[in-house]
């Protein structure tokens, strides 16, 4: 990498430091892009240029990192992009108190969320398994760590599109774009900085945790909205005669009075639930942020 | 003279700001096939001429409220020079949007105009 370009990427980094970890990421990505862009076309005109000076027209131009990092802040203020879930409103709900989560999609989201996570889970698990399995069985060979790199590559376009999954329904601001490394300086370069970098192992780590945690949530999440549909469907049942429950080919009948606390019970289940919902998805996002975002 | 100076700056910046995604739109309106950032500043810096315009890294964050609005859609090509670079275009609702902020630009022009020149606007 350039070294104006790294040392301009570092300084407009430290004057983003406080922001949220996903603009510093976008704003870092855009630069990149835009300057070797810039570049790149500016030798090309002018073969004789120097890469400094060209970099310092460039660099004006593009604006001083204090301005960019302004830029960005401004924007983010004024527009919170995670906020396309919409947050409940000040003015009366259609439900009151303790059941107003009823009214709030985020809840909403955040089931789906938890409940897909049974599948998005298996799937990054299964690969994380893969991943590692195939390196560890290539590693007797010359390509292992040829193959271990290429496993570290996919997981952190999964890292991208978790991100997106959980900004878009857990409505925590996640990066758009990969974190690009560059390797000018060859594979094995890029491979070392993969290795040392946190981010990669804190990503891997999450990938192998959303196997069982995924399956944990869907296992909760489901059996929980089941039992209270079951319970609020209790007037239904009656109506058909159909049995609430069948033990050693006996047909249990729920009796008349039981029906009206049922259906309150499962109703109940369902408020509770989607409050535990909002909970899990609350620390299921920061967890996600802690550890997908990086540098 | 300094002072009005930077009264001149402050003004020629607020009017870039209020301005300055109508001119996104419209660069990508006219275009044939999606640009990416680069090829956008550059076209800006080109047409504004003399005209000192925002800075090309404010730029960027323009065009991601208004993709995140819907206006604009983008994809990333990875290239061959460096970094991946992300390809924008206009969309159906970018192209609406942007004709009635044509009409209210040509309305609030037309005023101005007609204050400059003590006239009454119509």
């Amino acid at each position: 990498m350039s070294e104006s370009i790294a040392s301009y990427l570092d300084r407009l980094k430290a004057l983003l430091a406080k922001s949220d970890p996903a603009v510093l990421h976008d704003a870092l990505a855009d630069a990149e892009e835009h300057l070797y862009a810039a570049l790149d076309q500016a030798i090309e005109e002018q073969p004789g240029l120097s890469e400094d000076a060209a970099l310092q027209l460039i660099m004006n131009e593009y604006g001083r990192p204090e301005e960019v990092a302004a830029a960005y802040r401004d924007f983010e203020q004024r527009f919170d992009p995670a906020s396309v879930i919409t947050r409940p409103s000040a003015k009366r709900s259609l439900f009151p108190g303790f059941t107003k989560i009823l009214g709030d999609t985020r809840a909403y989201a955040a089931m789906i969320y938890l409940l897909s996570s049974g599948i998005t889970g298996i799937f990054y698990g299964l690969w994380f398994l893969v991943g590692i399995g195939l390196s560890l069985y290539t590693c007797i060979l010359i390509i292992g760590p040829f193959v271990f790199n290429l496993f570290l590559r996919s997981t952190q376009a999964f890292a991208l599109l978790e991100g997106r999954i959980v900004e878009a329904l857990l409505g925590v601001r996640m990066p758009r774009r990969q974190a690009t490394c560059r390797e000018t300086t060859g594979w094995w370069q890029g491979f070392k900085t993969r290795l040392t970098s946190k981010r990669t192992w804190t990503v891997l780590s999450y990938m192998a945790l959303q196997l069982p945690l995924g399956c944990l949530y869907l296992y909760v999440f489901l059996g929980l909205t089941a039992l209270a549909v079951e319970m609020m469907a209790q007037p239904v049942f009656y109506l058909f005669e159909w049995p609430y429950m069948v033990i050693n080919g006996a047909l249990y009948m729920a009796p008349a009075w039981s029906i009206l606390p049922a259906v309150l019970v499962g109703f109940l289940v369902l408020v509770l639930t989607l409050h535990l919902a909002g909970f899990v998805a609350r620390l299921h996002g920061a967890m996600a942020k802690a550890m997908l975002v990086g540098e | 003279m300094k002072e009005s100076e930077a009264a001149n700056k402050k003004f020629q910046k607020e009017l870039n700001a209020g301005t300055v995604s109508l001119i996104l739109l419209s660069i990508l309106a006219q275009a044939d096939e999606p640009m990416y950032g680069y090829q956008i500043a550059k076209q800006v810096q080109a047409r504004a001429k003399d005209i000192p315009m925002i800075k090309q890294g404010a730029l960027y964050p323009v065009l991601r409220s208004l993709e995140k609005s819907g206006l604009l859609a983008s994809t990333i090509e990875p290239s061959v020079a460096g970094p991946p670079r992300r390809y924008y275009s206009i969309t159906k609702t970018g192209r609406n949007t942007r004709s009635t902020w044509v009409e209210t630009w040509n309305r609030a022009k037309k005023f101005v105009d007609s204050i400059i020149k003590g006239n009454d606007y119509e």
